[in-house]
């Protein structure tokens, strides 16, 4: 397995998807640098305070970084999976000596890891530059404890498995459609969904993850024994 | 002669349309047999069928003695497969091309040799995207090769090569045959089979219309080959 996942990192260019993830990093810090100075504007507003806490799931940071990995992710299945099952490419996958389920699964865990992994790096280090920015300039007086970062990795891990759960069901719909565009407005549509939910109770939020995350991961392990099924049955026509 | 190739009562349908009706024939171990058929006749379709990208709707095939549809890992290890309009990793380089199907492989080669083999020797580090159809066409047989394949399954593979490059790709099956390799070469230019292989399979509207040894049909047919072979391709 760990040797198709290494031939998956030498036949595919990562290097827009790094540039994606730096993106995400920096519109990261630019947010939560931005919903850090919310408080200033009105100190007895709670709403603002919790805005201004990105280590918290419920803040709009969390919810757009959440969104834009699982965007990231669906274009990576969309580039790896979709495009490369439904088009021309997949008689050349066919063709090698190992098991079909093995490749797509090769496919599918580096999109699943690189997601998770950018999702925390970023995430983790935009806290530490927010909370350095917000120290020079006085936006944060709190100082970073070990708590925030903590919180922080945890929720990052929580945020890029829902993510990939949000990417795995758009990667369905568009191999089932074989459709690159179906795969990208199933994402979107899914992310708006979540979003909205969350940030609409914001007052139930964890259990809301937790519970929309394990029905999303039936549906998501449902979908990709569908997956690997199809792909070993697949013909080329 | 030992049969590396079965197939027995092979038919395929697309839906309504009956692609393969009742083929059977058995290819041997080490011999070039040239695959003929107007376009549209089902050529692709056999050679798919062969390496275990189609599954056939009734009828059995046998590769190496295993069913290329169920054993398909065991099967094609034993292949070298160029069907159609060959397709690359682009933004890499010939040799990390053939690097990377050699891993798939599980096969260690001299890439250098191989590409020397089919005169790519000094476009070995230039990406794919800015090759000529040729150089492509050439890329896609030394890849066909480099496993040290039992058997080749080549669909059209001249095309887009210039007289000079079809005279040592021509050589380089022959030589290939020689070694123990059987090549099941497919095209419609008649006189490419007639130069290359040792018997003939023509296939007309998914029926098998002739098998044999070319000499023997030379012999039968002499300065009227060519037309006799266009009124089986015709069925």
């Amino acid at each position: 397995m760990m040797k198709l996942i290494k031939l998956e990192l030498r036949r595919n260019n990562l290097k827009p998807y790094l540039w994606g993830s730096l993106g995400i990093f920096i519109f990261t810090v630019a947010m939560g640098v931005f919903f850090s100075a919310l408080p200033l504007i009105d100190p007895n507003d709670p709403s603002a305070k919790m805005m201004s806490d990105f280590t918290m799931s419920s803040s709009p940071v969390s919810i757009i970084v959440m969104s834009s990995y699982a965007i990231l992710g669906t274009v990576m299945h969309s580039k790896f999976i979709v495009e490369e099952y439904t088009g021309r490419k997949n008689v050349l996958l066919f063709t090698y000596p190992q098991k079909r389920s093995q490749i797509l699964l090769a496919k599918y865990t580096l999109t699943f890891v690189f997601t998770i992994a950018a999702l925390i790096l970023s995430n983790v280090v935009a806290l530490l530059l927010v909370n350095l920015i917000g120290n020079v300039t006085g936006l944060i007086t709190k100082p970073i404890n070990i708590d925030s970062v903590a919180n922080a990795l945890l929720l990052s891990m929580i945020l890029g498995f829902i993510a990939n759960l949000i990417s795995t069901i758009a990667l369905r719909v568009g191999f089932l459609k074989k459709s690159i565009i179906w795969t990208l407005v199933t994402a979107i549509i899914l992310v708006s969904l979540f979003g909205n939910s969350v940030t609409l109770s914001s007052n139930f939020v964890l259990p809301i993850f937790f519970a929309v995350g394990t029905v999303l991961m039936v549906i998501c392990l449902i979908l990709f024994i569908g997956l690997l099924k199809k792909v070993n049955k697949m013909e080329c026509l | 002669m030992d049969s590396l190739i079965q197939v027995r009562n092979l038919c395929i349908d697309f839906g309504e349309k009956s692609v393969l009706n009742h083929v059977s024939l058995e290819v041997s171990k080490g011999e070039i047999i040239g695959l003929l058929g107007a376009n549209g006749a089902g050529k692709t379709t056999l050679l798919k069928l062969l390496s275990g990208l189609l599954e056939p709707t009734e009828g059995q095939v046998t590769v190496s003695s295993h069913n290329p549809w169920n054993e398909r890992d065991k099967v094609l290890k034993h292949l070298g497969i160029l069907i159609e309009t060959p397709v690359f990793y682009e933004h890499l380089t010939a040799y990390e091309n053939l690097s990377i199907h050699l891993e798939y492989m599980d096969v260690k080669a001299d890439i250098d040799k191989i590409l020397s083999l089919v005169g790519l020797d000094d476009a070995k580090d230039k990406q794919v995207s800015k090759f000529s159809l040729g150089m492509k066409q050439r890329l896609a047989i030394a890849r066909c090769i480099s496993h040290k394949p039992k058997m080749l399954l080549l669909d059209e593979p001249i095309n887009g090569l210039d007289p000079v490059a079809i005279k040592d790709i021509r050589e380089l099956f022959i030589n290939i045959k020689n070694n123990g390799t059987t090549i099941i070469l497919s095209s419609h230019i008649l006189s490419e089979i007639l130069q290359t292989a040792e018997s003939i399979v023509i296939i007309s509207n998914g029926n098998l219309q002739q098998l044999g040894s070319i000499d023997t049909l030379k012999e039968q047919h002499r300065d009227e080959i060519e037309n006799y072979l266009i009124e089986r391709m015709r069925g």
